[in-house]
């Protein structure tokens, strides 16, 4: 790609920002309306210093991401062991595959109002619903992945005199992986919307909190500051996290091609 | 980024198909070597296809049998853990109350508009950015950062711009549904082969034959596939959205439910919520699925990464 | 993708009976001659204690004067509004009351 090219994409990729920012700058000067429809530029700036300087900008965040990582934790410990053993015995996955497909149907959201009444309101349920639903998104991935290995390869290493755990661990394991790891990815954005969802409805705080509590006393600008950090945010966990991590691992064993 | 293909809000590619050439997650990936052999089908004879969905109903029996067995031992109050004979007496009394099928209709009605609008929405503006090379660089990552401000994020803005009820609830599930099939609108028309396009104008195609005998179909399976993902967010959006804006639906009984410590009846509401996505699922989100597979073999929803 | 289609038909045509079958109910419930007035007063009666969902439907179309057992009297109903009501199928008859 040539260098104009590729500097192209910026610089015009950028030009819907600045043409937002613009008129979002005019927009109040130019029409009458209500503040709390669509607050001006220099508000929502103000909010966001405001909102830093007091430390309840980085309060949030750390509550939100806290409780992402002990969801996903917890969520994808459960359910990657437990998917791994379920799909290695064909009766049991037989079992269990229905339930766990209408189980996944439901998973995060609707189990909120019933976290409410378990947990109360506050971050035991977020956690539970985030656990949830990475849980049951995560071993249907899992369950699929250990299935997915060829019979082919089983046979095979049964013919070389392979048995149990080495089964396992040459096996089961890195045919899996791939999927596995793909799962922790998808499961992550799923969680993530969990996250901010759960805290809209049972959340004490956190940026879903944060941003839906605002709609109560109108105060626009907290909410357009939440969605644009809550937008950063899964930018950066996607991009810096995931990206690089199937980049580490599956496109360097040569099991994808990019 | 969120090229998420799964039929299922929240799960994997379904394993019908060489689950090699769907992803998980980024989008352009594809698995090196011979796809695996579609789970389930291997050793399995052809007189003994009952079995497997025999042992999957028996698998749900066994579930229920565990939990209402499991209400004495655990032994505590109804509306914290309630059994599943509970269950089945709300749901009988919801119906001869008259307030499931209102709410079920309710919920039916918002998610089918509100698809349908996002769908259509998103292919006509996915076909004018992705046809204009300038629009598409342009708006591509405008449209990626728009994206990653998760679709329930915009509930409060959109509550405070339309207030509570049924249009911002339209509104919201339109919204859903049109990043992801954009998405791959964009992606699907970005990669329909150049040599068509070049045959069908050098033969005299005007613009709208080009568009309609070339691009929509050769971005079709993307579009399905966009589809499929659309479908699934906005159904645990509009559960969403019906917990937080709304008054009757089947997400507003889950929450009634619960407010008024009735937990039977949220247990209804999340079991019916899981039936009709199965239903959804079967109907439409499979055969589509399937179409897909057998017209066009494998897809690569290829993503150029900027 | 014949199968779709096929589910889309059914679905309309499954609600398109249940409404039919619903405005049947209706019209036997509450007669023509029984609604005469434009603004009338009724007593609606259900087969069971009526709920928070059911109160608040009949609150939007008139004034709620008395909740007794599983009767509720309405005042000031509109014609077509009472129409409405009685199709409903949890409402097990209305009919017209002298009000208070």
């Amino acid at each position: 790609m040539s260098l104009a090219r590729r500097l192209g994409d910026p610089v015009l990729g950028s030009v819907p920002f600045l043409v937002a920012l613009c008129a979002w700058l005019v927009l109040p000067r130019m029409i009458d309306y209500p503040a709390y429809m669509l607050p001006p530029l220099e508000q929502v700036a103000a909010r966001f210093v405001e909102s830093i300087g007091d430390g309840s900008l980085a309060g949030h965040v750390i509550a939100s991401l806290e409780r992402l990582a002990v969801g996903f934790i917890i969520g994808n410990g459960l359910a990657i062991p437990l998917g791994i053993a379920i799909a290695l015995n064909r009766h049991v996955s037989d079992l269990l595959r229905p339930l766990l497909t209408f189980l996944q149907s439901i998973a995060g959201i609707a189990w909120v109002p019933l976290a409410i009444i378990w947990f109360g309101i506050g971050k035991g349920a977020v956690v539970f619903v985030i656990a949830n639903t990475i849980f049951f998104a995560s071993i249907y991935n899992t369950v699929v992945g250990v299935q997915a290995i060829p019979n082919a390869l089983h046979r095979a290493v049964r013919s070389h005199g392979g048995k149990g755990i080495q089964v396992f661990t040459e096996l089961i394991l890195p045919g899996a992986l791939v999927q596995i790891i793909l799962g922790l990815r998808t499961s992550m954005a799923y969680g993530w919307r969990a996250l901010v969802a759960g805290e809209m409805i049972a959340g004490t705080s956190g940026l879903g909190y944060m941003t839906i509590e605002a709609v109560q006393w109108y105060k626009t600008e907290t909410i357009i500051m939440g969605m644009i950090v809550i937008g950063i945010l899964w930018l950066l966990l996607d991009r810096l996290f995931f990206v690089p991590l199937e980049r580490a691992t599956i496109v360097r064993w040569g099991l994808i091609q990019r | 980024m969120a090229g998420i293909v799964s039929s299922a809000p929240g799960a994997a590619p379904t394993p019908t198909l060489p689950q090699s050439l769907r992803s998980g997650g980024g989008g352009s990936i594809e698995l090196a070597g011979p796809p695996p052999p579609s789970w389930g089908r291997v050793g399995v004879g052809g007189r003994a296809r009952w079995k497997k969905p025999a042992k999957g109903a028996l698998g749900i029996a066994l579930f229920f049998a565990a939990w209402q067995v499991s209400v004495p031992l655990v032994g505590l109050e109804p509306y914290f853990y309630p059994p599943p004979s509970d269950v089945w007496r709300a749901f009988l009394e919801l119906i001869t109350k008259g307030i499931l099928p209102v709410y079920l209709i309710d919920s039916i009605g918002r998610y089918a508009a509100g698809v349908s609008i996002g769908t259509a929405l998103g292919i006509v503006a996915g076909l004018a950015i992705g046809l204009n090379r300038i629009a598409d660089r342009l708006l591509s990552p405008t449209i990626n950062f728009l994206f990653a401000i998760v679709e329930v994020a915009w509930i409060p803005i959109f509550v405070i711009w339309w207030g509570y009820g049924y249009k911002t609830i339209l509104i919201a599930l339109s919204y859903v549904v049109f990043f992801p099939i954009l998405y791959n609108t964009l992606v699907g028309v970005r990669t329909a082969p150049q040599v068509y396009l070049n045959a069908a104008r050098s033969l005299g195609a005007s613009q709208w034959q080009l568009i309609m005998e070339v691009v929509l179909p050769a971005a079709l399976p993307n579009i399905i596939t966009g589809f499929r993902v659309g479908a699934g967010f906005a159904f645990r959006g509009l559960i969403f959205a019906e917990i937080v804006a709304a008054k009757t639906g089947i997400g507003y009984l889950i929450f009634e439910g619960a407010a008024n410590h009735q937990t039977a009846r949220t247990i209804v509401g999340m079991i019916v919520m899981g039936l009709l996505w199965l239903a959804i699922d079967y109907a439409y989100l499979k055969p589509l699925e399937r179409v897909t597979v057998e017209r066009w073999g494998s897809v690569t929803t290829a993503e150029s990464r900027e | 993708m014949i199968r779709p289609l096929l589910v889309t038909l059914l679905v309309l045509l499954s609600y398109g009976g249940y409404e039919l079958w619903l405005t049947r109910g209706g019209a036997m419930k509450l007669t023509v001659d029984e609604v005469s007035v434009p603004k009338g007063h009724y007593e609606i009666t259900v087969n069971f204690p009526p709920e928070a969902f059911h109160v608040t439907r009949m609150q939007a179309i008139g004034r709620l004067i008395e909740v007794k057992g599983t009767s509720v009297f309405l005042m000031d109903v509109g014609a077509d509004d009472a129409r409405e009501l009685a199709r409903n199928y949890w409402i097990a008859d209305v009919k017209p009351w002298r009000g208070l």
